[in-house]
């Protein structure tokens, strides 16, 4: 069993504690430091790693809610593109969630770092790396978050700045992201990785005198030439939460069962979600309870062909950040 | 399980294997994300179920394996073993990340349970049968076939998060012991499983 030859008994001991993450962190950083330069120490982790894995069919049944794929998802499809993300944190995602189903009995929280053995592990530690670049990650997501807070208030700026939109409904902001490599930058979308206007480019917002059509879209606007439906599920409830009406380029919302928002210090904001940029800001509204009619967004931040999906989030706050912090009602455009 | 994608791409995916799955993710591609969520997702559930005892925490941990893998495929490598082995580490780490930062009473009463975990079947009960799958039977058998102390170590470490001294204080014997127990006990179970051919292996089950 042992390998006497080459001394290396203590630390395949090591490497099956190792995959079951019940060894103590000295040990930890001990195997580590060895596996680095140990080939057949890190093909045993592999191996043990597998026998871990299959320990873990005997565990009891149990099934995830469906609620948990849309959260994954939501966060996957609100990070295509670039810039300050937000963080991988399930604290941040809908603990709070004015529509959670699940109990707030989570009094921990997941973001904190871990306490990470050992250096950074590359060329044959390959099997050791996920470990370490999970701390990275975190560390990333806590930089990301001061980030999105920073263009927060770049927003609350530019949008004071241009004075408020009639109505609740304030212009999409105008932010400037600042530029920050981050290990989430996806090969494709890094040339564009540095400023962004949302409202298409022509921010309309601003000025706002040209007032663009307020007939809002009829009822049978899903059978209609040139107008368009998107029916959007809340993240939590996995029911239908609202409508988006899209006609000659303007975005309409329509909460069929959303909760109201605080309007003191809440505000929705509707994205736009594209394939090569990140998350697009259409506009901001607020839910008033009781109340079905259309609600006028403004115009798309891009063409309607090539949307990939419309969602919805709730912000702290009165303005539009520079990308959404919880997404409540997601819908993917057929 | 709940499909989370029903899109055309997300049925092509379905042909593809793990590893060609995460090469997709690496280039942006939710649908291969949600397809390996419906492959390794329920597992990985089970498992932090099973560590945390906690549906909450449960979920959040399997969030944060696959929101990582999607923001972090690179950190998969081809030679790091099956997909599936490394999520559900992943997933295994987290838990117990959760579990170690709650109060060492509740974990008391963990340890009792986690023994139970284990222990082979007291009789055939289909319905255990139809869940269980074939597969889990191989690793129940394997397990039996372990003697008492080493599978209760095992048990203590993957399904109670408990770290090598924490069990040698549980039990009451020294860290050696503990370490020896534990290795045995894995070398025991790879070269039983791999007698069976079950070790690594791809797709749903």
């Amino acid at each position: 069993m042992t390998d006497q030859a080459s001394g290396h008994g203590p630390f395949e001991e090591l490497a099956a504690g190792y995959a079951l993450d019940a060894l103590e962190p000295a040990d930890e950083q001990r195997f580590l430091r060895h596996a680095q330069r140990c080939p057949a120490c890190t093909q045993a982790l592999v191996d043990y790693r597998e026998v871990a894995a299959a320990l873990a069919d005997t565990a009891p049944p149990a099934e995830p809610r469906p609620q948990l794929a849309d959260r994954i998802m939501a966060a996957a499809l609100a990070d295509l593109g670039v810039g300050p993300q937000r963080s991988a944190s399930p604290a941040d995602a809908g603990r709070e969630n004015w529509a959670a189903a699940g109990p707030g009995d989570a009094d921990t929280a997941p973001g904190d770092p871990v306490t990470m053995p050992g250096d950074h592990v590359t060329g044959q530690g390959e099997a050791i790396t996920a470990r370490t670049d999970a701390v990275t990650a975190r560390e990333d997501a806590v930089a990301a978050r001061e980030d999105a807070v920073t263009a927060r208030e770049d927003a609350r700026v530019m949008a004071a700045d241009a004075g408020t939109a009639q109505e609740d409904v304030l212009p999409p902001g105008v932010v400037r992201l600042r530029p920050r490599a981050s290990r989430w930058l996806r090969p494709a979308a890094a040339a564009a990785a540095v400023a962004l206007i949302a409202g298409g480019g022509t921010w309309a917002g601003l000025a706002a005198t040209s007032s663009p059509t307020r007939e809002p879209p009829s009822a049978s606007c899903a059978h209609e030439h040139g107008c368009s439906q998107v029916v959007l599920t809340g993240a939590a409830t996995h029911q239908v939460a609202a409508k988006v009406l899209v006609q000659a380029g303007v975005a309409w919302m329509v909460p069929t069962n959303m909760k109201a928002d605080d309007t003191a210090d809440q505000i929705y904001v509707l994205w736009q979600l594209t394939g090569n940029s990140r998350p697009l800001a259409v506009g901001s509204f607020d839910v008033r309870a009781g109340t079905d009619t259309p609600i006028w967004i403004g115009d798309l931040a891009a063409p309607y062909a090539g949307t990939l999906a419309f969602a919805v989030s709730l912000e702290h706050g009165r303005t539009v950040p520079a990308s959404p912090s919880r997404i409540v009602a997601l819908g993917q455009v057929s | 399980m709940h499909p989370v994608s029903e899109s055309p791409g997300a049925s092509s995916r379905g042909d593809l294997d793990d590893a060609g799955l995460v090469e997709l993710v690496a280039k942006a591609d939710p649908d291969a994300l949600a397809v390996l969520y419906e492959r390794h997702g329920a597992t990985c559930y089970r498992l932090a179920r099973r560590i945390t005892l906690n549906d909450v925490l449960a979920e959040d941990a399997v969030q944060e394996t696959f929101v990582g893998l999607w923001r972090n495929p690179a950190g998969y490598r081809a030679d790091q073993g099956s997909v599936r082995s490394w999520l559900l580490g992943l997933a295994h780490h987290k838990a117990v990340d959760f579990v170690r930062r709650e109060a060492a009473q509740q974990r008391r009463q963990d340890a009792h349970a986690a023994q139970r975990a284990l222990d082979p079947p007291t009789a055939a009960d289909p319905a255990a049968t139809a869940w269980a799958g074939i597969r889990a039977e191989q690793v129940r058998a394997a397990l039996a076939e372990l003697p008492e102390p080493q599978r209760h170590a095992l048990a203590l470490a993957y399904f109670g998060g408990y770290t090598q001294r924490e069990i040698a204080q549980l039990t009451g014997v020294p860290l050696g012991t503990v370490k020896t127990r534990m290795f045995a006990a894995m070398r025991r179970l790879q070269l039983r499983l791999a007698a069976v051919g079950s070790s690594g292996g791809e797709g749903t089950w």
